[in-house]
């Protein structure tokens, strides 16, 4: 009797978790509104090499739009050959991030621009000198008057810039399309691989539209880590916030390795495998990472890039 | 510009009435817009509250996946609408007050927001914990011997009861006891590890939710609510008090609008009245401004000049000269017109067709304050009357030329009648001195008859008969001279002409055995037609004679009394006849009266004497005295005749 009871509750328990996650991962929607002229004067400052203070690299150096919208590097190089300390993320679907940069110090795409431009490792450009530089070009000054009443000015750059990555969206993933109703696209092993990431907590933090981005996490909560990076402690001095990172997303992952905000992890099975045990206490089995990866690639979307 | 502000009252009432009309508007609509933005304010202070509350149901509830991106949503919202609140305090400042507080509000909400941060990875952790504590598939699970399975899975259904029920589960986990044996075991230490885990997580997520409600960022919410409401109820007092300001001006404009109006109204009436009076009278109504253009005429203007008023409108009165006036005439005109006098006088005129007519006008100025502002003719065509006033003037004088001849002959008249009693008295006086010669003649008939002529005698005789022609021939003269055709003023002396008709009546005057009494100064002269003085005395005397026949008085006086003055001749000529019957005085000087029998009297004798003396510029009148004549009060009439002095 006591067991039966105790089935009856476990049953119970193993189904309230999958009414919480039925909807607990969005699809991306097909379109998002933002304002074309801006988009696409965004778009020529985004691959516009102006934007950093010796005219080397753009936003597009770091963010190439070719290779899943980050740069396949452990760490980015900025002017001068300068190399990052952090691994850089995708500019896909960033606009679902609820902040920007790992510790979350921006809160909009515009205050993430930028950080990027003025950061002396990165593209170390003043944007008042540049607003003075862009003011020379005649195409620059038209179309930042067609749009702006004030013409160009540091706010206005990082605005267009923003617009642009209004665009830069990946719907239509297969498992989105699998969310839309399309029941049968999945393979076993990824439907596998998707019963996993729920049971097994990935989905405790890694949800929502950009099956993450909308939350913090501490790093190492089960397994105690030593840390170069010290996360929003950096902002807020807080021991309380020691190690708290923005949880990435895991939309189009399989195209931005390398992973961790070290850009420690090279593949996909590294990273699920170190991640469930130190994030979760777990230790994977080999069929149950591959089942996890494999689910992992159908968040693979279409990016579509708007024309000049 | 007083002036101008008095001329204008009306209107400048009316535009103060819509000016304040228009502004109440602009400021109702102005008002609208802030009571609209304080609407909104507090709507979204109000949202911003239902925000919190949302957010704090996540806090105090169980972690669910689907809430972290509503929750997420709710942050945003919250935080954009505080944004959006400093903003609009930017653009439009409210009180200090309210922007520090607006300062404190984003503070707290980013303290809170950090909170929630912490929150939501603690309830994430929870759920992972959650989770594997519930996942059934674990390898390394189902390889452990199956009593420990058990064991480890009645800790796990406790773990996540404690979880759900809010149980202490720091206890509960302190309280689980392994063996050394178990503790050995990877599975057992790693499960341990997380339970603490677990446990340090929910401390701490109990800590963060504590200090999420120790920032009552609903408390902060609500304060800004009342701070708006205080900053509302303060410009909806002033708002009221402007209100009020701009009804009350409103409405008394209105009033003073009405009564204006009302005035307005009956001067308008009264003046319609007018111009019905002034558009049918039958004087001609001209009205000009002041550089003498027409703006008014009445019908009779029309009728009058032939000119339409629509002609007339605009034009000078001048096309109506005639041209027969002079210049000076319209010279002097103008001249009292422009001291601001009313001008009388009198136009002749020509109208449309060239007709000549005559106008008794009477022109005003017009005064607006001090200033001329225009004339105001009132006239009257009188050129009938001035024909007519022509024709009576002819007939006038005809008249008077048949009246002058009337008098003459009716002069003659009197005269010839005179000259029928002077007649009579010439006989008188001619008949003495006539017996005397023809008694003389017979005297020296028979002295010669009889032989005893003398020498003496015929010279005695003959000296008398030449006395007596003498007599004769004065006697003559006088009369001759008192027929003569002089009519004209002269020098008389008067006593000289008293005792010249006394001597020519002398006779008459004894037959009658009248006396007459004469006092009068032998230096008296007089400025008079002396035969017409004579005719008055001589009628006068004669008039008493009649009285004393008639009244059979014995004792028979007249009293001739001449004083004179620097101005004037005073005569008076009193009898003892017993006086006039009072009642027929008033008529006496009339012509055609008389007493007398009808072969006596012609009725004229009286009436001429007044005509004579009215003539010479005097007065005669007659009233009834009684007088003390030797010892006796007898009555009888007093002539009194004033002559006045002619001017030079």
């Amino acid at each position: 009797m006591k067991n039966h009871f105790i089935k009856v509750i476990f049953v119970f328990f193993i189904f309230l978790p999958s009414f919480a996650y039925t909807n607990s991962i969005l699809p991306i929607p097909a379109k998002i509104e933002y304002d074309l002229e801006k988009a696409k004067l965004g778009k020529k400052l985004f691959f516009d090499t102006k934007l950093s203070a010796n005219n080397t690299i753009s936003c597009a150096s770091c963010h190439n739009l070719e290779i899943g919208g980050d740069d396949n590097l452990k760490f980015s190089f900025g002017i001068h050959g300068q190399e990052g300390f952090m691994n850089a993320p995708t500019v896909f679907n960033a606009i679902f991030n609820f902040r920007q940069f790992w510790n979350g110090r921006a809160r909009t795409l515009q205050e993430q621009a930028k950080g990027s431009i003025q950061n002396k490792l990165e593209m170390a450009h003043d944007l008042e000198v540049l607003s003075k530089e862009l003011q020379k070009e005649g195409a620059y000054k038209q179309a930042f008057e067609k749009i702006y009443t004030n013409g160009i000015s540091a706010e206005n750059i990082v605005d267009a810039i923003a617009e642009f990555e209004k665009t830069l969206i990946t719907p239509n993933s297969r498992f989105d399309q699998y969310l839309n109703g399309n029941k049968n696209i999945l393979t076993k092993q990824e439907s596998r691989g998707y019963e996993l990431f729920v049971t097994k907590g990935c989905i405790g933090c890694h949800h929502g539209v950009n099956v993450g981005g909308n939350m913090y996490a501490k790093i190492g909560i089960v397994q105690k880590q030593q840390l170069s990076q010290k996360g929003l402690y950096d902002l807020t001095k807080d021991e309380d916030d020691m190690y708290l990172f923005k949880v990435p997303s895991l939309r189009n992952i399989e195209h931005t390795a390398p992973y961790g905000f070290l850009g420690q992890y090279e593949t996909l099975y590294e990273v699920v495998y170190d991640i469930a045990y130190k994030q979760l206490g777990i230790r994977l089995q080999d069929d149950e990472v591959k089942d996890i990866v494999a689910f992992l690639k159908t968040l693979s979307g279409e990016v579509s890039i708007i024309d000049d | 510009m007083i002036k101008i502000l008095k001329n204008y009252k009306f209107e400048l009432l009316l535009l103060l009435f819509s000016v304040f009309l228009l502004s109440g508007y602009v400021y109702s609509q102005y008002k609208q817009i802030e009571i609209n933005y304080f609407n909104h304010t507090h709507n979204q202070v109000t949202k911003l509250l239902v925000l919190d509350t949302k957010i704090d149901h996540f806090i105090q509830t169980k972690y669910k996946l689907v809430q972290i991106d509503t929750v997420n949503d709710y942050l945003a919202q919250s935080l954009y609408i505080i944004n959006e609140l400093i903003l609009e305090n930017q653009n439009k400042p409210n009180s200090m007050h309210y922007t520090q507080h607006l300062e404190l509000l984003k503070k707290d909400f980013l303290k809170k927001e950090l909170a929630v941060e912490r929150i939501k990875y603690t309830k994430a952790f929870e759920f992972n914990i959650r989770s594997y504590l519930l996942d059934t598939q674990e390898k390394s699970f189902n390889d452990l011997p199956l009593d420990l399975k058990n064991k480890l899975n009645k800790i796990k259904i406790n773990v996540v009861n404690k979880m759900q029920q809010e149980k202490n589960l720091n206890d509960y986990i302190h309280s689980l006891e392994f063996s050394q044996e178990e503790l050995q075991r990877n599975y057992i230490q790693n499960f341990l590890n997380k339970l603490e885990a677990l446990n340090n997580s929910v401390k701490t997520q109990e800590r963060f939710i504590k200090n999420a409600n120790d920032i009552e960022f609903n408390k902060t919410i609500l304060k800004t609510k009342e701070i708006l409401l205080e900053i509302s109820q303060e410009r909806k007092m002033w708002h009221s008090v402007i209100t009020n300001i701009f009804v009350l001006t409103t409405i008394f404009l209105l009033i003073a609008i009405i009564y204006y109006h009302r005035k307005l109204k009956s001067t308008h009436q009264y003046l319609l009245s007018f111009k019905t009076a002034v558009e049918n009278s039958y004087n001609v109504v001209v009205m000009t401004d002041v550089n003498r253009n027409i703006i008014f005429a009445n019908h009779m203007f029309e009728k009058v000049t032939g000119y339409k008023r629509s002609e007339a409108l605009g034009n000078n009165p001048r096309v109506l000269k005639s041209g027969i006036q002079d210049d000076d005439f319209y010279k002097q005109m103008n001249e009292v017109l422009s001291k601001g006098q009313n001008w009388k006088g009198r136009f002749i005129n020509k109208d449309k067709f060239g007709n000549l007519f005559y106008e008794d006008a009477t022109i005003a100025p017009i005064f607006n304050g001090s200033e001329i502002s225009g004339y105001l003719a009132i006239k009257n065509d009188v050129t009938q009357n001035v024909l007519y006033e022509e024709k009576l003037k002819q007939l006038n004088e005809e008249l008077i030329e048949k009246n002058e001849m009337k008098e003459k002959l009716l002069i003659e008249q009197t005269k010839l009648a005179t000259l029928g009693e002077m007649m009579d008295a010439v006989a008188h006086q001619w008949k003495q001195p006539l017996n005397i010669i023809s008694s003389y003649a017979s005297t020296l008939q028979l002295q010669k008859q009889l032989g005893i002529m003398n020498d003496d005698l015929i010279e005695d005789v003959t000296d008398t008969i030449i006395k007596q022609i003498n007599h004769l021939a004065i006697t003559l003269d006088e009369f001759r001279k008192f027929f003569r055709e002089d009519v004209s003023v002269e020098k008389v002396n008067i006593k000289r002409a008293i005792s010249s008709v006394l001597e020519l009546q002398k006779t008459f005057i004894d037959a009658n055995n009248m006396e007459i009494q004469l006092k009068c100064s032998d230096d008296i002269h007089f400025d008079l037609i002396v035969t017409e003085f004579k005719h008055i005395l001589i009628n006068l005397i004669n008039n008493a004679c009649d009285a004393f026949i008639e009244n059979l008085i014995e004792e028979r006086f007249i009293f001739i009394d001449v004083t004179k003055d620097e101005k004037s001749l005073y005569v008076q000529v009193t009898d003892n006849a017993g006086g006039i019957p009072e009642r027929i005085i008033p008529r006496i000087f009339e012509q055609n009266f008389t007493t007398k029998e009808k072969d006596r009297g012609t009725g004229i004798g009286l009436y001429m004497c007044q005509r004579f003396v009215q003539k010479a510029n005097g007065e005669i009148s007659v009233k009834n005295i009684k007088q003390e004549i030797n010892g006796q009060m007898q009555k009888g009439a007093r002539f009194s005749i004033v002559f006045h002095k002619l001017e030079d």
